[in-house]
């Protein structure tokens, strides 16, 4: 605790005031909380306190602007890009009016982006870790009616010995659309601390994809609100290749009728990695309905875990929720541990969960294997397979072949 | 006529309990074999032991299959030498699609006899041909294998790939039980189209019906994990009418 009040003194004239007195109540409420967060589901299983100790003890090099060696295409054709790099958002394209960097423009009129007191998940771990480190922020705010074309790629470069804790904060407003990936490429020996707001307006949709690429001697935080008004549908994408320590929480709100969410995550930690999955999911409307399917692959010495919750309110009728999380563990020493919620308080709803855990499936490789199939291949089929059920249902094919075409360069059996 | 399988005094087990005890049989090119018997006889076990499942271990005794000994072999080399399994139960793989299965199964066995992989003309000319003998409709090869399939669009699944696969040796672990009458008349269409003087057939079964369609040469009846009966389509018939407590308890 005493290296993050050094850390907040140490640069607190490059910052205003209300950076400051925000850093600061960070702070003081970081530390009431942090004791009691460590101990419940979401952080029981991470390397949190490890991770916490290195956090300033590390002396971390001042991330610097050197971009020489990155190439900056995107990937991805014709999607507008937009870089993180040193703490720091920019792109090399004209920015369209429902983008704004903030880029060290720490305008009051932008206070509520790091401001803890009107939303309570902000009060936690990643938030207020978040709000302490961080130094810039993005925001997208599409106008009414707008239908974005345009893929948003949101690519957060390579980190070396870097800290850094982006903050992201989109509007989708009413009638409007915008496709979104966001994709953390290999760091290494780093902190990345990712938090993102989403408020989706009435009748507003949005496809939202999160690559994390295996992070090495790395730990990844990615903490994301979403809170979606009526007639509203979101899909998440979310693919996790695994870091030193790599969580990631997700807190939807289906909070007006008819708002729909489907969330889908594969977690495919491999070596010594973690990666745990977190998913709160609120129904406080009416015919909400919320589908979360997660997927691990866990390789090796690698662990992995989900937390699932499903809150239906006593007033709210008309909901269905469906949560499912399976898991394949791939050798004798990888981990899992899975816990699916349901808290109905109300008779008028539709709700299932289901979680499985286990090896491959012997009669399934048997069947293979009849077909004259070889070990490796037959092993390299169903683990693909298993893949395949949950990356298939990616809706836009072009990310569902660039997703695949990550999985396929970052896997072997 | 040549020997295909020859199977001397073997004794599988399962865990700690013996299933197949004492068993002899020989097949040899152009026959087909049907094998009957209660539940719990040892059929499937059989059947399970000559595909190399690892579950299944063979005690004592010797199953040569073309001149190898089959024990010597894995389950994927017994396949790509020719021996095939119909599954009583076939398995059912969630996004692996049928046509990729289907493909990879073939080109394995190209490649473990030194050929080149089929190409895709030639391969989904061959597919769309055989998979309209056996009723299976294009859309069903590009869902993942035997999901969601019935149980009838699952056994002439289990015959589609034996057809694909073109084996030497085809063990039907009763394919004929879920079949209604028009599945079980296309599963025999592809059995008896598979039929040659070069190939040979292991059918078990629990009825005679599938045998009205597919003439066995030789009906064996199995008790106690060994034959304890052989004849012809007559015998067959005797047991449909008399079951088989005149020959197990007589």
């Amino acid at each position: 605790m005493d290296g993050l009040q050094k850390f907040i003194e140490k640069d607190s004239h490059e910052f205003p005031d209300w950076i400051n007195h925000s850093r600061e109540s960070s702070l003081k409420k970081y530390k009431e909380v942090c004791p009691k967060h460590l101990k419940n589901a979401t952080w029981k299983n991470t390397k949190l306190n490890e991770m916490l100790n290195d956090f300033f003890e590390k002396e971390f090099s001042v991330q610097q602007s050197t971009l020489d060696n990155i190439d900056l295409k995107s990937n991805l054709d014709n999607s507008l890009t937009i870089y993180f790099h040193a703490g720091v958002f920019f792109t090399e394209e004209e920015i369209p009016s429902y983008i704004k960097l903030l880029n060290h423009k720490y305008l009051e009129e932008n206070q509520s982006i790091f401001g803890l007191e009107d939303r309570s998940e902000r009060q936690s771990i990643p938030y207020l870790l978040n709000n302490i480190v961080s130094r810039d922020a993005l925001m997208i705010d599409t106008a009414v009616n707008q239908h974005v074309e345009r893929l948003i790629h949101i690519v957060y470069l390579p980190n070396q010995n870097g800290n850094v804790a982006p903050r992201l904060n989109i509007n989708v407003s009413g009638n409007s659309s915008i496709k979104i990936i966001e994709e953390h490429l290999q760091s290494k020996n780093s902190i990345i601390n990712h938090c993102i707001d989403i408020n989706c307006e009435a009748t507003s949709t949005l496809e939202y994809y999160k690559v994390n690429h295996r992070q090495n001697d790395s730990y990844l935080i990615s903490n994301l609100n979403l809170n979606q008004e009526e007639d509203t549908d979101v899909k998440i994408f979310n693919l996790d290749l695994g870091a030193d320590s790599g969580s990631s929480l997700n807190h939807l709100k289906l909070n007006g009728e008819n708002s729909n969410v489907a969330c889908s995550t594969l977690f495919m930690p491999s070596d010594h990695r973690s990666s745990h999955q977190n998913v709160v999911i609120d129904h406080l409307s009416d015919k909400s309905s919320s589908s979360v399917n997660f997927r691990g692959v866990i390789n090796n010495q690698a662990t992995g875990s989900f937390f699932g919750k499903v809150r239906v309110a006593k007033e709210r009728r008309g909901t269905s929720a469906f949560m499912q999380n399976k898991n394949l563990l791939l050798s004798d020493e990888s981990k899992i541990s899975t816990v699916p919620i349901l808290e109905i308080y109300n008779d008028d709803t539709e709700c299932s969960h289901s979680a499985t855990s286990g090896s491959l499936d012997k009669e399934k490789l048997f069947y293979l294997k009849t077909r004259g199939i070889n070990e490796n291949d037959a092993k390299d089929f169903l683990i693909k397979s298993f893949i395949d059920e949950l990356t298939s249902q990616i809706k836009s094919r072009r990310l569902r072949d660039y997703v695949n075409e990550i999985i396929a360069g970052n896997y072997k059996v | 006529m040549s020997n295909i399988l020859s199977i001397k005094d073997l004794y599988v087990d399962v865990g700690d309990t013996s299933i197949v005890n004492g068993l002899n049989l020989k097949i040899s090119s152009g026959e087909t074999h049907a094998i009957m018997g209660p539940n719990g006889s040892g059929k499937s076990t059989l059947a399970k032991a000559i595909a190399g499942h690892p579950d299944y271990k063979i005690q004592s005794g010797k199953i040569t299959y073309m001149g190898n000994d089959l024990s010597a072999l894995s389950i994927e080399e017994r396949s790509n030498l020719g021996v095939f399994l119909g599954f009583q139960y076939p398995i059912e793989i969630p996004g692996l699609s049928n046509t990729a299965f289907l493909k990879a199964a073939i080109n394995a066995k190209r490649k473990y006899h030194g050929m080149d992989e089929l190409s895709a003309s030639e391969f989904l000319v061959d597919l769309k041909e055989k998979s309209k003998m056996m009723d299976i409709e294009q859309s069903f090869l590009s869902r993942g294998v035997n999901e969601g399939f019935s149980g009838g669009e699952k056994k002439r699944n289990e015959i589609l790939q034996m057809l694909m696969l073109e084996p030497t040796l085809s063990i039907l672990d009763e394919t004929d039980s879920g079949l209604d009458i028009d599945s079980m008349k296309v599963v025999a269409s592809g059995v008896n189209a598979f039929r040659s003087k070069k190939t040979a057939s292991l059918i078990i079964t629990h009825y005679e019906r599938l045998l009205n369609y597919i003439t066995p040469d030789y009906v064996h009846v199995f008790h106690d994990g060994a034959i304890i009966k052989t004849g012809d389509i007559q015998l067959a018939k005797d047991l449909e009418e008399r079951g088989y407590e005149w020959l197990t308890n007589p």
